[in-house]
């Protein structure tokens, strides 16, 4: 159980992080903006999150301008997609386990 | 028991929102360069096929002698011969390309959104080879660049809502390029070259850049 619990992803442990990855896995492009209105975050709050998937090479940041406004925008990476499909897998199989473990009922 | 079912349940259902709702990652930039080098070759093959035959006459292929009430003649099957190998060199460069490409990315390869970035081709290529073939037939080949040109940018738009949205682009251009080629009659060779040819090279090396490099 113990090493199954160490297989869960420390970088999906946020519900921010979650939701920035889910977007991106169904979206093949969104920029600040859009994830900070589906999300219902502050600058500062997705900022951070979105800084902490891109160190860990999930996902990658495209700097633009259209005119004199900036336009960031997001992809996930084959590794960022790799990594949330080992998080599900280990959920799975914790969820299996658990499953497996489970006291027996009183009779 | 019933209770430990339900997140099991709710993964295996996260995971098909998941499979249904990406896209075909997998194009490769590769894929359109050598499209356009092997259309290039089939261009440049029929050009010698057609001068040395003759049929080659101030800068324009002479297709005047299918109209001599014959339904199918070897020239036909031999442009149309050519037309069909560049056709699936294309097809088995960019299979081989995009395979490549998802190996390297560690990605599945054929996978439901490749499923469905071909099936959303197939169909108007279908029509649009039986289209053009049938016109060949009733021997207007010169309406043959055009409908190709549109009835392949027709197949792309369809496609690049499975894939890579940039493909959209190329899709109009090609759409453009063949109703352009149906104004200025008669050139049909030449928008052919630069709608297979030119453009897909020009768009492969952009791709390439974009997200390859």
């Amino acid at each position: 159980m113990k090493e199954l619990l160490s297989r869960i992803n420390k970088v999906f442990e946020n519900r921010v992080r979650l939701g920035v990855m889910s977007l991106l896995l169904v979206n093949e492009e969104m920029d600040f903006n859009q994830l900070k209105e589906l999300l219902a975050l502050t600058d500062g709050n997705l900022a951070s999150h979105t800084a902490t998937l891109e160190k860990a090479g999930y996902v990658t940041v495209h700097k633009a301008f259209v005119g004199r406004k900036p336009l960031t925008t997001y992809r996930v990476t084959p590794g960022g997609r790799r990594a949330f499909h080992d998080h599900l897998d280990a959920l799975e199989a914790l969820l299996k386990a658990g499953n497996r473990d489970k006291p027996t009922d009183p009779a | 028991m019933e209770e430990n079912q339900d997140p099991l349940k709710d993964l295996s259902e996260i995971r098909s929102i998941l499979e249904n709702n990406t896209k075909f990652m997998s194009l490769s930039g590769l894929s359109g360069i050598f499209a356009g080098l092997v259309a290039l070759g089939g261009a440049a093959a029929g050009y010698y096929f057609m001068q040395s035959n003759g049929l080659w006459i101030e800068g324009h292929p002479d297709y005047r002698h299918l109209n001599q009430g014959q339904l199918f003649d070897w020239v036909t099957f031999s442009l149309l011969g050519i037309a069909g190998g560049v056709f699936l060199l294309a097809m088995a460069g960019s299979y081989l390309f995009s395979r490549k490409m998802a190996q390297k990315k560690a990605l599945p390869f054929w996978n439901r959104s490749a499923r469905q970035m071909l099936m959303a081709m197939v169909i108007p290529i279908a029509a649009g080879g039986a289209y053009c073939a049938i016109q060949l037939w009733h021997g207007q080949y010169e309406w043959l660049a055009s409908n190709m040109l549109i009835f392949y940018g027709l197949a792309l738009l369809n496609a690049s809502k499975f894939t890579i949205s940039d493909i959209r682009y190329l899709a109009f251009l090609e759409i453009a390029l063949g109703i352009a080629s149906a104004v200025w009659w008669g050139h049909g060779i030449w928008f052919w070259i630069v709608g297979f040819g030119l453009l897909h090279i020009g768009y492969g090396i952009w791709i390439y850049y974009k997200y390859e490099r």
